[in-house]
């Protein structure tokens, strides 16, 4: 899987691969990460009941199916793309965090907020890149499996 | 509030243990693909998983879900340290950044909570 990764990202180097492609294969990746952050709003829905009780339970269902969901759907997306791209996206999630804080759970949003999520995002890609870099220089590692 | 982004934390924890466990046993060989799914080891990292799941919802009793996402992001310094600790990785400079960023990213938030 690793030498793939790396080979990935040499490829794109070489020779890019058409542009419609590529944007094809964010914007799936992107369908991913938005369906994935469903998953904290069903995971916020069932903190209002008891634990075990029905609804408890079908919210909790309802996490645990998406998180399937979303597992499998990331190997296939992280197929059309380089991992670090990949990761880099994740760092959106905050954003969906903050806007369904907001617009369900009548969360507020300020200059803190906004400023400590922008942060946190830049400091995620950072991260992503920084260990891009790490595997480009050896290719014996990997990054700490994390697709769940 | 603070126990519950505490709790939440502490799944995060969690989550990256049974991702070391999982990583751990998808590098050893096994004799079948039963034994590589159904041992100890992968067991336990599934119930970790499902632990930290649990962990969470139980915090969302009490933190916005907006603050979810940003707790998340202390999985980099797990990578970082079961990283090194467990698979051999390079801790970078660059890293350490990264790590600094996203944990200056956390508490600037947390102010405005």
């Amino acid at each position: 899987m690793m030498d793939g990764e790396v080979g990935t990202d040499k490829q794109r180097m070489q020779q890019p691969k058409k542009l419609s492609k590529r944007i094809g294969a964010l914007l799936a990746l992107h369908a991913v990460l938005f369906l994935y952050s469903f998953t904290g709003i069903l995971g916020k829905f069932a903190a209002e009941y008891d634990v075990l009780s029905l609804p408890f339970l079908a919210y909790y269902a309802g996490v645990i199916a998406l998180l399937g969901i979303y597992a499998l759907a990331w190997q296939q997306v992280i197929k059309h793309l380089p991992l670090t791209t990949a990761f880099a996206n994740k760092a959106i999630t905050v954003l969906w965090g903050m806007l369904w804080g907001l617009l369900i759970f009548g969360e507020s949003i300020n200059a803190w907020k906004v400023i400590g999520g922008i942060v946190v995002a830049m400091g995620v890609i950072l991260f992503v890149r920084a260990d891009s870099d790490d595997l480009a220089a050896d290719s014996k590692d990997d990054l700490v499996g994390e697709d769940l | 509030m603070i126990a519950y982004a505490a709790v939440y934390l502490f799944g995060v924890f969690i989550s990256a243990i049974s991702q070391v466990l999982l990583k751990q046993e998808a590098l050893k060989e096994h004799d079948s693909i039963i034994k590589e799914y159904l041992n100890p080891s992968v067991v336990f990292a599934y119930v970790l998983f499902f632990a930290a799941t649990l962990m969470s919802i139980f915090a969302y009793k009490a933190i916005p879900l907006s603050l979810g996402p940003i707790l998340e992001a202390t999985s980099y310094i797990y990578v970082v340290a079961f990283g090194a600790l467990f698979f051999k990785e390079r801790i970078t400079k660059k890293k350490i950044c990264a790590l600094v960023l996203i944990i200056a990213g956390i508490v600037i938030y947390s102010l405005g909570v």
